[in-house]
């Protein structure tokens, strides 16, 4: 089975929309597709925020760009998020992030788990693709 | 034989979630039809039959809605 690995690094609306369209891809072909989550994404997949995410370019670009997402009829993350897992995408979160960010393993969401640095690196080296955002 | 139908201006990896569900219960011979607007999903459903097995029956064009109608061959692995 070929396997995908991401490495999401970015909490903004772009990066982890590409992270989930390139994993439930993944999973539709059949694939094995794992997301490790550091630096401040990790927000992203806590019970508060269920991949609710800002753009990078502020908030009224943030409003626009949702509005005209909606409009076109395409999903939130969050409801992307959720057909992720579905799907069997594995998150990943790393806890020093986490506990920057002043949070702890109890914040994250039902079926995120906690990864490092080692992980990552043994589930890159066994992918056929590795993708950064 | 069933038919289904998946209406959706959602992205196409959203579509494809849908399409895979129906898959996972689908016997051979059953058949999709995936109405979208985005031109680009027609590629993607073929390059996606391509890697699972299945096969694209027929793609329709009628005022900007793609009809692309799947069957199923192959097994779910």
């Amino acid at each position: 089975m070929k396997k995908v690995t991401v490495l999401l690094a970015s909490n903004s609306l772009e990066s982890l929309y590409h992270c989930l369209v390139i994993s439930m891809d993944a999973k539709a072909l059949g694939w094995e597709a794992k997301v490790f989550v550091t630096s401040n994404a990790v927000v992203l997949f806590t019970k508060r925020r269920k991949g609710r995410a800002g753009t990078s370019m502020g908030w009224l670009a943030t409003i626009y760009i949702k509005l005209r997402l909606r409009r076109i009829g395409v999903s939130s993350t969050t409801k992307m998020l959720e057909e992720a897992m579905k799907l069997g995408v594995k998150f990943y979160v790393d806890e020093v992030g986490l506990r920057i960010a002043g949070m702890g393993p109890e914040d994250l969401m039902e079926g995120v788990d906690l990864s490092g640095g080692v992980s990552f690196l043994k589930e890159a080296a066994e992918s056929d693709v590795v993708v950064t955002l | 034989m069933n038919r289904g139908i998946i209406e959706s201006r959602d992205v196409c990896s959203m579509v494809l979630a849908e399409v895979v569900r129906i898959w996972w219960e689908s016997q051979e011979g059953d058949t999709v039809v995936i109405k979208t607007p985005w031109k680009s999903s027609i590629q993607e459903v073929k390059k996606w039959c391509e890697e699972t097995g299945n096969i694209v029956e027929s793609v329709q064009s009628e005022r900007g809605t793609y009809s692309i109608t799947v069957k199923f061959r192959a097994p779910r692995s």
